[in-house]
């Protein structure tokens, strides 16, 4: 059965921003910087939760009162990065879909199909700008390949490891960090 | 490959985390970022509190807009009360007059009674719909 979820209107969403903690305010910046990172985007964390909060506080996007503020704020400014790679995503698309076949620009309707389309398309592009960092590294690659297909820290660390969590752990790092200086590289593009 | 799933995963497996950090762990995270954690926690700040203040300020400005329409409203009625009684007329026999003349048709009746107030209401929005001028 579909959860019937209560909406905070503008002024109750007011309050419940003003319960925010520092630590909670540090997991969104954390959050946001890390995004940013992740996919290159063009914008700081603090960007994202500033259009989060403008679009809670405008009522164009609703927070619901059984759900964390943290994560609502937490989703608001993922969605509003997905908006910024969507938006990428589709010139990236026209560009390519002009070339291939006209004919489907002229009679581009949106439909749950094409919606899903999307989704799938933009899936893609994160896939692909998260990996474009790491293409030479075949460790991470086979790690990333395992954390996408949905198996646990343990299993990784058996199958790749053979159980040694060292090993893990110091890969991990790699991962991690390394995605930690993308914005870096980027920027000395 | 199943790109969504594959993302959900990989996002879950690198954000997830950060919602259980305690604050030091966050602060440690933040730090090997090069961020300067209370200079970004004020920005932060800064950025709800000025967003507080324009939405403050928006829903003000709807609610001078809403008065304005409706002291605007009063005060057609006011002068449509004024034409009718400097032309001794009530406000059913000039919507009659109206009819007569083919500016308006049955239809805002429906067989019913009418008030004083609700004909008043109907010439005024006969008036905003451009088909009558009391100035006529």
């Amino acid at each position: 059965m579909k959860k019937e979820y209560s909406y905070y209107t503008v002024d109750e969403f007011v309050i419940a921003l003003s319960t925010l903690s520092k630590t909670d305010k540090k997991k969104l910046l954390l959050f946001g910087i890390k995004y940013c990172r992740d996919y290159s985007l063009e914008c700081e964390g603090s960007d994202l939760y500033q259009e989060a909060v403008t679009r809670l506080l405008s009522g164009s996007r609703k927070a619901a009162k059984e759900v964390d503020i943290v994560i609502s704020l937490f989703t608001a400014m993922k969605s509003v990065g997905n908006s910024i790679l969507k938006s990428k995503s589709q010139r990236l698309r026209d560009l390519s879909t002009s070339i291939e076949d006209n004919e489907h620009v002229v009679n581009n309707q949106i439909n749950n199909e094409e919606v899903d389309e999307d989704d799938d398309y933009l899936s893609k592009l994160k896939y692909q700008l998260i990996t474009a960092h790491f293409g030479d590294d075949k460790e991470i690659m086979s790690m990333i390949e395992l954390i996408g297909e949905g198996v646990k820290a343990k299993e990784i660390t058996n199958i790749m490891f053979d159980g040694d969590r060292k090993k893990y752990d110091t890969t991990y790092k790699r991962f991690m960090r390394k995605r930690k200086l993308i914005r870096k590289e980027a920027e000395s593009v | 490959m199943n790109y969504k799933s594959t993302i959900n995963n990989i996002e879950k497996s690198s954000y997830d985390s950060i919602f259980s950090m305690e604050d030091c762990e966050l602060d440690n995270e933040l730090s090997s970022l090069n961020i300067d954690v209370n200079e970004k926690l004020k920005a932060f700040n800064t950025i709800t509190t000025d967003a507080v203040l324009l939405s403050k300020k928006n829903k003000l400005k709807n609610a001078r807009l809403q008065l304005d329409i409706q002291n605007e409203h009063q005060s057609n009625k006011s002068k449509i009360v004024e034409f009718l009684s400097k032309k001794q007329l009530d406000a059913k026999d000039y919507l009659i007059g109206l009819l007569v003349a083919n500016k308006t048709t049955l239809a805002f009746r429906d067989g019913q009674d009418l008030s004083d107030e609700e004909a008043i209401s109907i010439i005024d929005n006969l008036i905003e719909l451009g088909e009558v001028n009391l100035d006529e």
